[in-house]
């Protein structure tokens, strides 16, 4: 934490003592560049290499995994997903950078369990029939749209949507376990529904932290 | 009609005046990244344009004869493009994505209820179309299709109310933001109207967000708006009417010098957004204020102008609080003290209280504060600290953000609009192709009785689609009782219910230092000495699905009484996958008043009214019997000891009909 305060710190003096100040405005009193964890300004690509620059005495992202992480329900799975993404790593990554990383880590689990309901689909079991019908219309829903809105909340910085997206993703995801549950008593795709839950509950804390 | 259509498109774009000459050409530059050299050449060639600045040429002198039968008695496209100026950018053609991709999804509200339910181990519920197709209301503003958000720009003009509201026209999920635009002569009845703007820009390639309309003194219309640029920052846009001789407004023109404001240092690029009403200075500029935060205090930024193009932002911010996180689609008006009418948004004098609203991004509600403005300092000073915007009162109990008022100049009134969004799960909305529906535009007053909060009132040409009165009168509903009330078909009512307590029993019941909260307190199944009661909407026959809208009376310790409203969503559907919260506040009631409230039922969504509306909720509801003839009405009282006295009046709704 200490660390990013001074990158902070660093990037404030920058900021202020390199960028022109519009002449039309005289804000510079009245708001000081806070410390925040995301820190891109105004789309400056001159401003983005700086931070690049400083950021790279830093050799690796893990003091800001660790602080996002610890702001979700799921300290270990956060760790695990974000550490295994070399993206994670890169000292560019920001907090929505990692917040990214999770819904893509969380796409491709629900684009592996959508896969396991179209080979159920194929096996003919009669008692099947209908909860994979329902899951397969749950998945649908997590994969055009909660998960689209998410990554495009994310990227446009409305990130409100994007929570919305998780919401729903750990919705959809219980109701079909439920109906694999009501028709057959137990769901075979339960394992993969938990993990698709347990992600969607890590991304939306992120997303969060973007507020 | 799509020739008279195309015809005058073709007249419109012969009219169009540019506001610099010779500026135009800026609109065939390529999309650039907002360097800081770009920002401040623009803020230089603002400044130094100001100086040339041709107040909005003589667009709205002389408009000659219109034929208003070129849009009024056929049917127009909502989702031609065609009229939209060359662009550069990679803005997808219309109908390219099929109906299967075109998702229509459901918001989750705030810290969302969604996730935090624990349905692992509960039997999901099959949606079937008749049930889904019961959703859509009768007498709200719906898009036909697809998704729909924030109102934008609401204004009258020329004797046409204009709604534009945030839509998605490929899909009913959040997306490919544009404005879609609809225009009525009574805020009841809406003609859809083609889209008014797309993202054909690269400073709004990522979405046409938010904004405002401002009338000037001499009548022309110009719209500011949230530009979401190629590079996602966020950046105020201009607009204004492409042929203001066109009361339907049905084309628009975007400011050859977009961005006019880009986010000023120390704010994040991604905090900048909304923009308001403008309203008048004392040394005749405008100004708007812009939500943003700094950390977790939201804030307004507020801008002087003289002409729309250059800004200059004052030194302090017109309000801020700690901890409320980003503030979105902040509105700022002033109410009268003293009078019966709304006030324009410029209108200023020792009479008025200014209204402060902030929609906060971290829990998806809109709260306001009633304050004084010092247009001097451009400071805003609520009455109430410990009120104070976002962490005080809210429009609306239920669900209801992003609103925004604006003043109707005929009938001297300001009008409130708010976007209701979906609680029910996104694959039932993909099923059903469309999400969200605007509230019932309601008035806006400062509750002059207790002048410490507002009164929301539906408008009064709702009025226009009432039928067939069903009158109750001095009905007496025992504790612990249900009454059927005979009023038909249930699904579009408009319900005037007052309730009167014997004295007696107040002064009997022994008081108690529990505190009431609607949403923890049990709901309408709880009883207590003095509530609750009132009504039983959208329930069968059984009651096995029933949302009862409701007040509950609480007497303190010290012998004083503490009214609530509140409305029980726990048992609205049998459904697992819908929001079942139970919503409420307390609600002002002053001495010899008897509680009131009103009701609007329209389908899935509910609008409660508490107090002549200093109290609302607005819910959405999903039920799985309680629908089409199943759909009934009672009269309750839950309580152990207070016999109450309830006076009815409930009218069946007609539809709108909105046209396409």
């Amino acid at each position: 934490m200490r660390n990013s305060m001074m990158i902070s710190s660093i990037i404030a003096i920058f900021i202020f003592t390199i960028i022109p100040l519009p002449i039309t405005c005289t804000s510079s009193h009245l708001l000081p560049l806070k410390k925040s964890n995301h820190i891109f300004m105004v789309g400056q690509q001159d401003q983005q290499e700086m931070i690049t620059m400083i950021n790279n005495n830093n050799n690796n992202n893990h003091d800001l995994i660790e602080s996002t992480c610890k702001n979700t329900p799921n300290y270990q799975l956060c760790i695990t997903t974000l550490e295994s993404d070399p993206r994670s790593l890169d000292p560019n990554t920001s907090v929505f950078g990692l917040g990214l990383i999770v819904v893509d880590a969380l796409k491709n689990k629900a684009t592996a369990t959508m896969e396991k309901i179209n080979r159920l689909k194929g096996s003919n079991i009669p008692d099947f029939a209908i909860p994979v019908m329902e899951c397969s219309m749950m998945y649908n829903a997590i994969l055009k749209a909660d998960i689209p809105v998410a990554i495009e909340g994310l990227r446009k910085g409305v990130p409100k949507f994007a929570e919305s997206g998780m919401d729903d993703a750990a919705l959809e995801v219980q109701n079909c376990d439920n109906s694999f549950k009501k028709q057959v008593k137990y769901s075979p795709i339960s394992g993969m529904n938990q993990d698709v839950y347990d992600l969607s509950l890590v991304a939306k804390s992120i997303i969060r932290l973007l507020l | 009609m799509a020739s008279s259509w195309n015809e005058s498109t073709k007249n419109n774009n012969n009219n169009l005046t540019p506001l610099l000459d010779g500026n135009n050409k800026e609109d065939e530059r390529p999309a650039k990244r907002l360097r800081p050299s770009r920002i401040v050449f623009l803020f230089l060639a603002g400044f130094l344009a100001a100086g040339l600045f041709v107040a909005f040429g003589d667009r709205n002198g002389d408009c000659g004869k219109i034929s208003l039968s070129r849009y009024v008695g056929g049917r127009m496209s909502s989702g031609s493009y065609s009229d939209q100026p060359a662009t550069k950018t990679t803005w997808t053609s219309p109908g390219r994505i099929t109906p299967a991709e075109g998702v229509p999804r459901g918001l989750a509200e705030g810290v969302s209820a969604k996730s935090s339910g624990h349905l692992f181990g509960k039997s999901p519920f099959s949606w079937t179309n008749r049930l889904l197709a019961w959703q859509r209301t009768g007498f709200h503003f719906q898009p036909k299709k697809n998704w729909m958000n924030d109102p934008n720009g609401p204004l009258l003009y020329k004797g046409w109310y204009h709604f534009f509201y945030q839509y998605n026209p490929f899909g009913a999920i959040w997306g490919n933001i544009v404005w879609g635009h609809a225009v009525s002569k009574d805020l009841i009845h809406w003609r859809h109207l083609p889209i008014a703007m797309v993202p054909d820009q690269w400073y709004d390639a990522n979405g046409v967000w938010t904004g405002s309309a401002t009338i000037l003194p001499d009548g022309k219309v110009v719209m500011l708006y949230t530009g979401s640029t190629n590079e996602s920052v966020q950046v105020q846009n201009l607009a204004y009417p492409a042929d203001p001789c066109d009361p339907l407004l049905v084309k628009w023109v975007k400011y050859p010098g977009n961005p006019v404001l880009v986010p000023p240092p120390g704010i994040h690029h991604k905090d900048f957004r909304d923009p308001t009403t403008a309203w008048s200075t004392k040394d005749g500029k405008w100004r708007i204020t812009i939500g943003s935060k700094l950390n977790k205090t939201g804030i307004s930024l507020v801008y002087d102008t003289d002409d729309f193009k250059t800004y200059r932002l004052l030194n302090e911010v017109l309000h801020g609080v700690p901890g409320t996180g980003m503030w979105e689609c902040v509105d700022f008006y002033p109410v009268s003290r003293v009078g019966e009418n709304g006030l324009d948004t410029s209108y200023n004098d020792q009479t008025v209280k200014h209204v402060m609203k902030a929609s906060l991004d971290d829990d998806r509600n809109d709260y306001y504060a009633i304050g004084t403005y010092d247009p001097v300092q451009g400071k805003w000073v609520p009455d109430d600290p410990t009120i104070d915007v976002g962490i005080g009162m809210r429009y609306d109990y239920g669900v209801f953000y992003a609103s925004k008022t604006f003043y109707d100049q005929e009938k001297r009134r300001r009008i409130l609009w708010g976007w209701i969004t979906e609680t029910d799960s996104e694959a039932a909305d993909i099923a059903k192709g469309w999400a969200s529906v605007q509230g019932v535009p309601r008035t806006v007053l400062l509750d002059q009785k207790t002048g410490s909060n507002l009164l929301q009132w539906p408008v009064e040409e709702v009025e226009k689609l009432r039928l067939n009165l069903k009158s109750f009168d001095n009905v007496d509903v025992k504790p612990g009782s249900i009454l059927p009330l005979d009023v038909g078909s249930a699904s579009q009512l408009d319900i005037v219910a007052e309730f009167g307590i014997e004295k007696e029993v107040l002064n009997l019941v022994n008081g108690s230092d529990e505190e009431y909260i609607c949403s923890s307190s049990g709901g309408a199944s709880q009883r207590g000495a003095l509530g609750p009661f009132g009504l039983l909407v959208l329930t069968n026959d059984d009651q096995s699905e029933q949302t009862p809208v409701y007040f509950y009376i609480a007497k303190g310790t010290d012998g004083k009484f503490k009214t609530f409203f509140c409305t029980d969503q726990s048992r609205s559907s049998k459904a697992n996958d819908v929001r079942k919260t139970i919503y409420g506040s307390t609600v002002p009631v002053l001495d010899g008043e008897k509680l009131s409230m009103r009701i609007l039922v329209d389908h899935s969504i509910v609008e409660g009214f508490a107090q002549g509306g200093r109290t609302t909720i607005t819910s959405r509801i999903y039920p799985t019997k309680a629908v089409y003839d199943d759909a009934k009405l009672f009269l309750f009282n839950n309580a152990t000891q207070a016999n109450v006295n309830a006076s009815l009046r409930i009218w069946q709704m007609s539809s709108s009909n909105i046209k396409v």
